[in-house]
């Protein structure tokens, strides 16, 4: 690659380049204030999304044992919301300590913080509690030791075994690439990596045998495989178009660089991991923003023969970029749980029995065990295909006969409507019209929300 | 002035004056049209388009491009609107005739043979929908004007030429504009990235600059159409492609590539002539000059082939790039007769072919603007009766296609029309229309209208032989129904809705 003019490309990134961490750090913050301040002044709850309260709901219960709901145990719930930012700010510390000790470019390392944190996935998990959030800022800060090359390596274990405890698809990984980093390219005949590579697939087994992890965390919504990587297509979080399209400029900048033969198999493992479950787009994310930021700082480096199609590319690419975040944002004040999830949960824990079974869509389950403290009649990342295909049956059902067996053999007694389900389902059809039936009660309702009991058959 | 000047300076004026002359004959517009209509007198009255229509479905967002109204509305300042509507439609599609000629001589150096090839591009049946204001008739003027200037700056690039420069500022701003006027854009992004892969599969070398201009266009027209389809592509995710369209409708707007209908369409001896050029080009003579012409039969043949684009406009783009093609054909069959004992008729050749394509092109293109679908001067008639004789907040059931006459005559709510984007029930809204054409209950009909607060409904002769209906529709009855316009066109009005019976 040409690079004579980079010194010039890079004055109009100068001073950002100068204050980065300050700038980066401002910017987070910004994004996840805006976010929390939104959350405040709708009354909602500050922290979102269905797997903050899985871990809050499990932390009230004796198993199983992991490391955020072991830590939730000591944290009182309502400063549970600090702890996602807090956890992104020191992925993006110890990301800065680490990468120049492993080579990246002071450019590059700047610019993959700053899609890191424009990118929608990760504006997720930090107003989110996040297994794979925790996973990286421990793998961070086990990396920065293990690289001290002193005795001090020795504190890497720690980080490094409590990483391989979310579950055996990211032990696996961790494992996987720490042998290819001591046997492939340092050779090491240490006998530190054989203590390190024992003690985590000792924990990995544990976790996956006595304490029954999944293989995969997750997934805690609906997936929808063709467009939750995209966040401008509507996903659930994801990355922008326009990072994507730096991830191929990415891909073909460094085709010719020895890098990719890590980047492509890592590719192939998170793309094929993706397609079996897509809450490993977290890991997928990483990848991609990592190649974006190689496209991106490839892009500003280039020695452009038409110097304004550059500035004009680099332009529409940041504007791009910030579009995508800022509309993201504008649709995260909107993510459940709602103040009416939260009023009308609670009043579901004060006004009905403790052995009821609450059927509401899917990714409330986590809403009702922990704000209801009732057992719902879905938990989406123990048996997915399986709820999937029951949500589907009840919330489609045309007639009774097809309904009530299915809510009997479910042992179903209450219903929660919520705001996002009456604007789902079609109104005067299926699910809802169905509860017309004498068999329904109505025992709550608001605008947004209502509450049904199903009674036995006489 | 030189005598290729001339030659393609009257095609050009022959090609607008027959189109003008077309268009005039028949004095209303076709039915799309209406929706372009109505946003252009809309930026004329307030400066913007309608983004928020209140009387398409009853009031909704709209989601388009809006470049092409105004253009229409710069336009509409000097001259009456429904004029401009005449004219500009058919002074862009005529223009195609002098940028094929250009396109042509830049990839043969053939003065004859481009000359042809404008010819056809002036006569293809495809393109002669005169009474159409469609955005169409500025997207296909500027994707081919973006084609040449890209030609030219792979050939400045080549030979270091100073006016390189000149070249990539015009493209770029042709390119704005078009990423401002279609999405359908992306042909010539997707036509590039083809181009690419050949030029790299046959050892062409792609320049800097080019590989620069591929970067911008890209970026460019993502940012572009992020920016004004973005709450379609968040509420429709990557089913924005297919634009909303009803399940029961797709295969009318998505039709399976029909090499028979894209004969008559494109015309036999284009269609025939650019498949021996694009077989030559790629497996006989590794021809490079035509890999971006060729890249772009590829890119629209596999989106339509996937359903990715409208037939219609696919046919479009494919028989002007076909024209282009016919000029490298004309080329060889030249040589090819300078090499056998007929060498001496080769001075009829010219002749022949005008001879041959005024029977295979010029007649069908005639034929295919005698025959648009326009509305009639009655049916028009009937809509405007309803803007003088119906309350404003009316609702009017038409048919899909006479949506947009509902609203833009009418000036009333309509039921439907064929701008699904958005729209949240447009696929109960089309099964609901289907079903007030076509049931014989009456209470379902009430029940239907009292659904979407239908007031009036109108029966052209149009909707008549869609729906094959001998008289009327089936449930109207005096107890039910006042018929308050009776011509060709019927107009009913409801007067009763669905409630207990009187037993009751």
């Amino acid at each position: 690659m040409n690079k004579p003019n980079v010194k010039i490309n890079y004055l109009h990134f100068h001073h950002l380049l100068r204050y980065k961490k300050i700038g980066l750090c401002a910017l987070f913050l910004l994004l996840v204030g805006i976010t929390l301040f939104s959350n405040y002044l709708h009354q909602k709850p500050l922290l979102i999304g269905e797997e903050s309260y899985y871990y809050l709901s499990l932390s009230q219960q004796d198993l199983p044992y992991h490391p955020l709901t072991l830590l939730f145990r000591f944290i009182p719930d309502r400063l549970a919301f600090l702890f996602p930012p807090l956890l992104t700010i020191g992925i993006i510390l110890l990301f800065y300590q680490l990468m120049p000790k492993i080579g990246f470019s002071e450019k590059k390392i700047f610019f993959t913080a700053l899609f890191f944190i424009l990118t929608p996935a990760f504006i997720f998990t930090s107003v989110t509690l996040s297994s794979y959030s925790l996973f990286l800022l421990l793998n961070l800060l086990a990396v920065n030791l293990l690289l001290l090359e002193t005795k001090k390596k020795y504190f890497s274990l720690l980080p490094f075994i409590l990483a391989s405890w979310i579950d055996t698809f990211s032990a696996l990984l961790l494992l996987v690439s720490l042998a290819v980093y001591f046997f492939v390219f340092k050779k090491s005949k240490e006998r530190f990596p054989l203590v390190l590579g024992g003690s985590m697939a000792a924990v990995m087994m544990l976790n996956a045998l006595v304490l029954k992890s999944p293989f995969f965390l997750g997934p805690f919504t609906i997936q929808h495989k063709a467009a939750d990587m995209i966040s401008d297509l509507g996903s659930y979080s994801g990355v922008g178009v326009f990072v994507m399209l730096l991830a191929i400029v990415g891909i073909v900048t460094c085709w010719q660089k020895k890098n990719i033969l890590l980047m492509l198999p890592a590719l192939a493992i998170f793309i094929a991991a993706y397609l079996f479950n897509t809450y490993t787009l977290f890991f997928l994310s990483l990848l991609i923003i990592v190649l974006a930021a190689a496209g991106f700082v490839d892009l500003v480096e280039q020695n452009w023969k038409l110097p304004f199609l550059r500035n004009a590319v680099l332009l529409l690419l940041l504007l791009g970029i910030s579009f995508s975040s800022v509309s993201y944002l504008d649709r995260l004040s909107e993510y459940s749980p709602t103040a009416t999830d939260q009023k009308t949960l609670e009043w579901i824990q004060r006004n009905t029995p403790e052995d009821a079974v609450i059927l509401s869509a899917p990714e409330n389950s986590y809403y009702i065990s922990y704000f209801a403290q009732r057992k719902p009649v879905f938990s989406l990342h123990q048996h997915y295909q399986q709820d999937y295909q029951l949500a589907n049956d009840i919330f489609t059902a045309f007639y009774i006969d097809e309904l009530f067996p299915l809510l009997e053999q479910n042992k179903v007694s209450i219903i929660y409507v919520s705001e996002e389900m009456k604007q789902a389902l079609p109104p005067g059809q299926e699910f809802l019209f169905l509860l017309q039936n004498e068999r329904f009660k109505l025992l709550y309702f608001t605008e947004e929300a209502e509450v049904w009991s199903f009674e036995e058959a006489k | 002035m030189k005598k290729p000047v001339l030659v393609v300076g009257g095609i050009f004026v022959g090609v607008l004056m027959l189109r003008l002359i077309l268009a005039f004959m028949i004095p209303e517009f076709t039915y799309e049209s209406y929706f372009h209509l109505r946003q252009v007198e809309h930026i004329l009255e307030t400066g913007l388009p309608f983004y928020q229509d209140p009387l398409s479905y009853g009031g909704r967002e709209l989601a388009f491009l809006p470049l092409f109204h105004y253009l229409a509305a710069l336009f509409s300042l000097l001259l009456p609107l429904p004029l401009v509507a005449k004219i500009l439609p058919n002074l862009l599609t005529a223009l195609l005739v002098p940028i094929t000629y250009l396109i042509s001589k830049k990839v043969t150096e053939h003065e004859t043979g481009s000359s042809v090839a404008a010819f056809i591009a002036g006569f293809l049946p495809i393109l002669y929908y005169t009474n159409g204001f469609v955005v169409n008739t500025l997207f296909l003027p500027l994707i081919f004007a973006a084609i040449y200037l890209y030609l030219n700056i792979e050939e400045s690039a080549k030979k270091s030429d100073p006016k390189l420069m000149k070249y990539i500022y015009t493209y770029t701003v042709i390119f704005f504009i078009l990423c401002l006027t279609s999405p359908l854009a992306a042909i010539m992004l997707i036509g590039l990235g083809i181009y690419a892969l050949l030029s790299f599969m046959e050892g062409k070398k792609i320049y800097r600059e080019e590989v620069e201009v591929m970067l911008f266009s890209v970026f460019l027209y993502v940012w572009v159409q992020f920016l004004f389809f973005k709450k379609s592509l968040l509420q429709e995710g990557i089913s924005f492609v297919w634009q909303n369209i009803p399940s029961i409708i797709i295969a009318q707007y998505f039709p399976k590539f029909s090499i028979g209908v894209a004969l008559v369409l494109v015309s036999i001896i284009p269609f025939l002539a650019g498949a021996i050029v694009v077989y030559r080009s790629l497996f006989q003579l590794k021809n490079q000059k035509s890999f971006l012409l060729i890249s772009l039969v590829i890119a629209t043949s596999a989106l339509t082939w996937l359903r990715l684009i409208r037939f219609r406009q696919s046919l479009a783009f494919f028989s002007v790039v076909l024209a282009i093609l016919f000029a490298a054909f004309y080329q060889d069959l030249e040589r090819y007769f300078l090499k056998t004992k007929f060498s001496h008729t080769q001075k009829y050749l010219l002749p022949f072919t005008v001879l041959v394509l005024i029977f295979s092109t010029v007649m069908p293109a005639l034929n295919t603007a005698l025959l648009q679908d326009v509305p009639s001067t009655e049916e028009v008639a009937a809509f405007i009766w309803i803007k003088d004789n119906t309350p404003p907040s009316a609702t009017v059931l038409a048919t899909l296609d006479e949506g947009h006459l509902v609203t833009y005559y009418g000036k009333r709510n309509n039921l439907i029309d064929d701008r699904f984007m958005l729209v949240d029930d447009a696929e109960t809204r089309f099964q609901s229309l289907t079903s007030l054409f076509t049931t014989k209950f009456r209470t379902e009909a009430l029940e239907l209208a009292a659904q979407y607060n239908i007031d009036y409904f109108v029966l052209t002769p149009s909707a008549k032989e869609k729906y094959q209906l001998k008289k009327e529709l089936p449930y109207v009855t005096r107890r039910c129904f006042d018929t308050v316009y009776q011509n060709e066109t019927t107009i009913f009005k409801l007067k009763c809705q669905l409630g207990p019976t009187e037993n009751e």
